[in-house]
């Protein structure tokens, strides 16, 4: 198995070919295995190469966690091959549904914030795991509405579920950031309510904001209060947490999300040499390669 | 509200059949909370572009001459007809449009050329995204075959030559087969295929003596082994160079 460690990149097609060819520093990838996990050809094989090079962890975005319909085998069987074949210590996906009546929306979509929907979750997750043979991560995701019957709100929605599907979390601190915007609530807050423990992967992205409502778009650098969260974040965790760049569209030049990897590696520096907040424990090893 | 009831109220919304202002009364009544059902509508827009992004993208060739013919409207009617018909069934985004050509048959309003080209678009994708054969890996070595990409499809259109053209104009009738491939490098290729080049596949696929299918073809049978380097430096001849054919000089 291998190990996730440092800043990694998400791969997209753009920049695959550039990437292979890039001497910069990298130090994982994580890749969307429905674009690549049924097919062959020229893509299959670069991203056949990227493994021979860089330890990926699958990052699915069709599970549809919360949904109702039968979890889909086919993609659960090929995602097993998959996670087998690269070696990934976990794979992710996102806390909300994507497929009703059977049918794939291709969307995130946000669930109603209840107990109903906690257990049901949590109940899939721990189904998951069983035909994956991995750790699954869920994603907090973005909402732009809360769905009717909301019983409580979303970090306690979070929690309910990780705990009760005993899993580990992948943290978009940007999702956290649109959400905070969105919804009119304190981000750090936020996150000091969520169980820091079983965070093990970090997400930063951009964002665009469209009328009076933040999209979460993954186009454009990360901005300096997502800078502030993810050091704010890391240092509540007092170790470094495998973070991840995500820039979907308007990608640029590769040099120029390699600069984002860099940043990401100062901001971490950054905020593990400030004196520990009151959750961190000072005896942990911080994770970051050639850190300390 | 139970998980249940909540899906069977957004479900219609999320897929189209019904608008946003109907949604919000399914799912909060006369008094949507502010700015909850105002926002609902952002999850309307992005499913309805997940389904023009399942066909844009595969069937660039196809939406390009809708577009000429009938206007953007006409393709948006198309697509969201398209997906009624046939709803998304897979996690893979592209494979959701891959009906299209049977749908655009059905379509009297539009030249039945429209059908074939989407099935060219088609096998440009089937062709792409292939598996990869464990009988191709090997693609110098074993006995002379076709590769397994390689797929021929009839049309009555000159639909290559259309795309490969200065564009702007219907394809000329003309029947045609169009050989796909995907080349030593596993990019898709497409060709409209030459007679002799049929020959020689034919000859490969089933073991054909190369001067019976000569003499057939009417061509020196130089001609015919010339032809099969080229089949075969393309990458849809693999294996070992067949040594029963003449070379050219």
């Amino acid at each position: 198995m291998r190990t996730i460690e440092g800043i990694g990149l998400g791969v997209r097609r753009p920049f695959l070919q550039g990437l292979l060819a890039t001497s910069r520093r990298v130090d994982w990838l994580e890749i969307t295995p429905e674009n690549w996990m049924f097919y062959g050809g020229a893509a299959r094989r670069s991203i056949d190469a990227c493994a021979e090079r860089w330890p990926i962890v699958p990052h699915s975005v069709s599970l549809s966690i919360g949904g109702l319909d039968p979890l889909d085998e086919t993609f659960l069987a090929a995602q097993a091959a998959l996670v087998r074949r690269l070696g990934a210590p976990f794979w992710s996906d996102h806390l909300c549904y994507s497929t009703v009546d059977g049918k794939p929306t291709h969307d995130l979509l946000p669930l109603p914030f209840t107990e109903e929907a906690a257990e049901n979750a949590a109940e899939r997750v721990r189904a998951c795991e069983r035909r994956v043979e991995a750790p699954l991560l869920l994603e907090n995701a973005t909402y732009y509405a809360h769905m009717p019957g909301c019983t409580m709100d979303e970090a306690a929605f979070l929690r309910a579920v990780l705990e009760r599907a005993d899993c580990g979390m992948l943290l978009d601190v940007n999702n956290v950031y649109v959400n905070s915007l969105n919804h009119g609530f304190d981000p750090r807050a936020f996150i000091d309510r969520l169980p820091i423990d079983r965070v093990r992967q970090i997400h930063v992205a951009g964002h665009t904001r469209v009328g009076d409502t933040v999209i979460d778009t993954h186009i454009g650098p990360v901005i300096d209060e997502v800078w502030a969260l993810y050091r704010h974040t890391l240092a509540r965790a007092g170790h470094l947490i495998p973070t991840l760049i995500e820039w979907d569209e308007d990608i640029p030049p590769l040099d120029e999300l390699l600069d984002e990897l860099d940043r990401a590696r100062a901001h971490a520096e950054a905020a593990l040499s400030l004196p520990g907040p009151p959750h961190a424990d000072p005896q942990r090893p911080l994770g970051l390669p050639g850190l300390r | 509200m139970s998980l249940r009831h909540f899906f069977d109220q957004i479900a219609p919304f999320l897929d189209g059949r019904i608008d946003h202002p109907e949604a919000v009364r399914a799912l909060w009544g006369a008094n949507p909370p502010a700015p909850d059902g105002e926002r609902l509508a952002i999850y309307g827009r992005f499913c309805r572009s997940h389904r023009f992004q399942a066909v844009d993208f595969v069937f660039e060739h196809s939406r390009a001459a809708v577009v000429r013919l009938r206007g953007e409207g006409a393709w948006e009617r198309l697509v969201e007809g398209y997906f009624r018909a046939h709803p998304m069934h897979h996690v893979e985004l592209n494979e959701n449009g891959l009906a299209l050509p049977e749908y655009l048959a059905k379509q009297a309003d539009l030249p039945p050329w429209t059908a074939e080209l989407a099935d060219l678009d088609c096998w440009d994708w089937r062709t792409r995204i292939a598996p990869d054969a464990a009988e191709d890996s090997e693609g110098a070595s074993g006995p002379l075959r076709l590769a397994s990409t390689v797929e021929l499809r009839p049309y009555r259109h000159d639909l290559v030559g259309c795309i490969d053209g200065p564009g702007g104009e219907d394809p000329r009738p003309s029947a045609t087969l169009v050989l796909f491939w995907r080349d030593r490098d596993l990019a898709a290729q497409r060709e409209n295929a030459e007679p002799i080049e049929l020959a020689v596949l034919k000859m490969v696929a089933e073991g054909i003596d190369p001067e019976a299918v000569a003499a057939a073809v009417g061509v020196p049978s130089t001609r015919l082994a010339a032809t099969m380097d080229d089949l075969h430096a393309a990458g849809i001849l693999l294996g070992a160079r067949s040594v029963d054919a003449p070379r050219p000089a």
